[in-house]
């Protein structure tokens, strides 16, 4: 069910390498190999950072996926001309953040996310299609013909909850009608999104609260949030779909050289 | 690209220190004054060696002087000198030989100008003093091989915290004079006080009430005059044209969506809410980052709740506009949202159905009707709503009043119609005053600064198809969110050919 997918630059060599990285590169004898022959890559073997054995085994057994060349550059730079010649500041996180999920850096698609776009063409194939987040609102769910559907995996709630409170659907429906040409857009995204809100709610809150999985999750972040995948997907005829994204996220790498967090990745998936 | 490398080979009693020694890895950036600069390719220049892929020179330093005669502009002074010097009162021994108002020239016991001469200009509201230097390095045996050295905070061999602090300031300072700061902090500013797509002109204004440290409005100057005056930038948002004139309500590309703390913060106040006396000093909510997505002391990080530049897919997207409170428009933020302020509206501030409160109660269900805890009392909360209209057995007058304090008077006629045929239909005048508070927090003129033109078309619902007969597939896009170093990720390992073999 998971597919992996991993961008990177191809140094030309390991000496290259270790020339280019000086005491931060590692002693080639720690790496673990992998074979690319065949792959048309400047080398037959490539070696994977230490603490990432997973990747190692994933990749033997043919459920992983290395792409090079992949990335926010549009064309060739090298370090005399790379500010002229990039269209993405390329050491600020929020626009690289940013453009990882939309890969779209001539701004041709409107917003729309990389796995939108994906799920735009599927539909269009006749697909009956569904983009669910687990961690907010995904900029690479973003598609112009499925509505993003969010969930709460930690404290999701029911809206309007008390069961003797006045109700409010109907009315509230009435006063966020269809706006005119003219009517201000702020307004008109808050009308919007309620009522996708409101009625994405009304499906996932059973399902999110009330769906059992046998599989035993990591109670910690990315454990709670592929539970919750797990169980939309199991109640997936709810939503009549036979094409689904989901985005899950899981954070705090912000060190460079640090990989420890990877294990607990491995544990919950 | 270069590193300081000690070589003192023929002195063997030395030890070089590691940090300055061949294998130094800290190569930083300088500006070479010809293209003709010394490369391993080419065999470096004659004088030097080629030892690992890099060129090792003998250099000599050598200084001289600047400005020969009075700099025309203060920018001549600040572009061309770079080290900068103590105040030369303090030595006793310096005259100021010119003032000219912008730039005061200092020359060591009236020398003329030489590399001791200090310059003293005025930058942003700053005194700066800087030294009329300009040290080359050159290389050994080919004189037109050279750079100018850059200044240096902090000594190689013998590193000091003093030092480090010394840059740090300086840093620093270069930030808060950077000619991007007044702009970016403009725009922010703006943004939070209800414009989220102000005008360059806008902008410009309000950048330069920054820089110039003053703002004259409504008859009044605001601000001291020194860079960086917040009460001069702050006046320059409020009294703008673009944020006073009331027309500009009706263009449906003005104003913002409000943000979630000032949507509950707002209602509080404006429907009154008493604190009750024995709940404690301070109201305490609980987990409002996870809630509705803004908290107090609780920034999910440096980019703060929302992006500046966040623009909602749809309307806001399409017109190229930013809605930087739209990120946080989520199903469960909306939800979460509601369902706090229904909690407030009707059981008063509580941790129970979603309320923002901290946990006190635990037992929620026991408020329900009939239940064990008496809501008839405030006992149960940290404090209640204490609003009541002017005129309670006027649905049309309760109504047109919450418009004025909850959305400035913007609500449409027809939402004012059916919130009144709500709170007539609810049976008393305070079950209706609860109905049409929860109805008014979901109108779109709650939720941001609009003016609403609807037609008569309900929204069409979330639909889902039947169940699909195809085979059911699934993508899961898992971001691994940080500062990842790609280049150790996967590396070449060997096998290799066609690239550098070096």
């Amino acid at each position: 069910m998971f597919s992996h997918l991993i961008c990177f630059r191809i140094l030309a060599s390991y000496h290259h390498y270790q020339s280019v990285r000086g005491t931060l590169s590692y002693p080639q004898g720690d790496l673990h190999q992998i074979d690319a022959s065949g792959s048309n890559q400047v080398c037959s073997t490539f070696g994977i950072h230490p603490q990432l054995p997973h990747l190692q085994t994933l990749y033997n057994s043919g459920d992983l996926i290395f792409f090079s060349n992949v990335g926010v550059l549009q064309e060739k730079v090298n370090k005399n001309d790379w500010q002229e010649k990039t269209k993405i500041a390329l050491f600020a996180h929020n626009f690289l953040n940013e453009q990882v999920e939309k890969m779209d850096i001539n701004k041709e698609q409107t917003g729309r996310g990389m796995c939108g776009r994906m799920v735009d063409i599927l539909t269009k194939y006749g697909y009956s299609t569904g983009t669910v987040s687990v961690a907010g609102i995904a900029e690479v769910l973003v598609s112009n013909l499925s509505p993003l559907f969010v969930a709460d995996p930690f404290d999701y709630q029911l809206f309007n909850p008390m069961y003797w409170a006045q109700p409010l659907w109907n009315t509230i429906k009435s006063l966020n009608k269809i706006t005119n040409i003219g009517s201000g857009l702020f307004g008109e995204t808050w009308s919007n999104r309620l009522l996708q809100s409101i009625g994405e709610n009304e499906i996932l809150y059973d399902v999110v609260t009330a769906t059992p999985v046998d599989t035993t999750f990591p109670e910690d972040d990315l454990g709670k949030q592929l539970q919750t995948i797990a169980k939309i997907i199991k109640e997936r005829s709810v939503r009549g779909v036979d094409r689904d994204v989901f985005y899950a996220n899981f954070g705090a790498f912000d060190t460079v050289s640090q990989f420890h967090r990877f294990p607990l990745c491995w544990k919950a998936m | 690209m270069v590193a300081i490398v000690h070589d003192p080979s023929l002195l063997h009693s030395f030890v070089v220190e590691p940090r300055v020694d061949l294998n130094n890895p800290n190569f930083f950036k300088i500006s070479w004054d010809s293209e003709d600069y010394p490369r391993p390719s080419t065999s470096c220049a004659s004088s030097c060696q080629v030892v690992n892929d890099a060129c090792l020179c003998d250099v000599s330093i050598t200084e001289s002087q600047v400005f020969t005669s009075l700099p025309a502009t203060v920018d001549d002074v600040m572009s061309q000198l770079h080290v900068g010097a103590p105040n030369p009162e303090i030595f006793g021994n310096y005259i100021q030989i010119t003032n000219t108002g912008d730039v005061e020239v200092w020359q060591k016991e009236n020398s003329g100008y030489n590399k001791d001469t200090i310059f003293a200009v005025s930058h942003r509201g700053k005194n700066i003093f800087l030294k009329n230097i300009l040290s080359t390095v050159a290389i050994n045996g080919a004189p037109a091989l050279t750079f100018r050295n850059p200044p240096h905070f902090v000594n190689i061999a013998v590193r000091e915290p003093r030092d480090v602090v010394y840059e740090t300031d300086d840093v620093l300072e270069t930030y808060f004079h950077h000619d991007n700061l007044a702009p970016f902090l403009a725009l922010r500013l703006i943004q939070r006080f209800g414009i989220s797509n102000p005008s360059p002109r806008y902008t410009e204004t309000v950048s330069k009430a920054f820089i110039h440290g003053t703002y004259v409005g409504e008859g009044q100057t605001f601000g001291d005059g020194r860079y960086g005056n917040l009460e001069a930038m702050v006046a320059a948002i409020v009294l703008d044209r673009e944020a006073t004139t009331v027309v500009l309500d009706a263009d449906p590309a003005s104003g913002s969506l409000k943000e979630p703390m000032v949507k509950i913060i707002s209602f509080m106040r404006a429907m009154d809410f008493e604190r009750r006396v024995e709940a404690g000093d301070e109201i305490r909510m609980d987990a409002l980052q996870a809630k509705v997505g803004q908290e107090a002391h609780s920034s999910p990080g440096v980019f703060s709740f929302f992006l500046p530049e966040y623009a909602a897919p749809g309307h806001i997207k399409a017109a190229a506009l930013y809605s930087p409170e739209a990120q946080l428009l989520s199903g469960p933020k909306i939800i979460s949202l509601l369902n706090g302020i229904i909690s407030l509206v009707d059981l008063g501030l509580t941790e129970c159905f979603g309320g923002f409160a901290q946990r006190n109660l635990w037992q929620c269900n026991e408020l329900r009707p009939g239940g064990t805890y008496d809501t008839g009392t405030d006992k149960y909360t940290m404090g209640k709503l204490g609003f009541s209209p002017s005129n309670p057995n006027d649905a049309n007058s309760v109504v047109d009043e919450l418009s004025l304090l909850l959305t400035a008077g913007r609500l449409n006629q027809e939402s004012r119609a059916i919130i009144a045929n709500a709170y007539s239909s609810a049976g008393n005048n305070a079950d209706g005053l609860r109905l049409a508070q929860k109805l008014m927090i979901s109108t779109p003129e709650y939720q941001s600064t609009n003016i609403l033109d609807i037609k008569s078309d309900i929204r069409p619902e979330v639909e889902f198809p039947p169940p699909s007969t195809k085979r059911y597939k699934a993508i899961l896009y898992l971001k691994v969110n940080g500062g990842m170093d790609s280049f150790n990720m996967l590396v070449p390992h060997s096998g290799c050919s066609g690239g550098k073999s070096k």
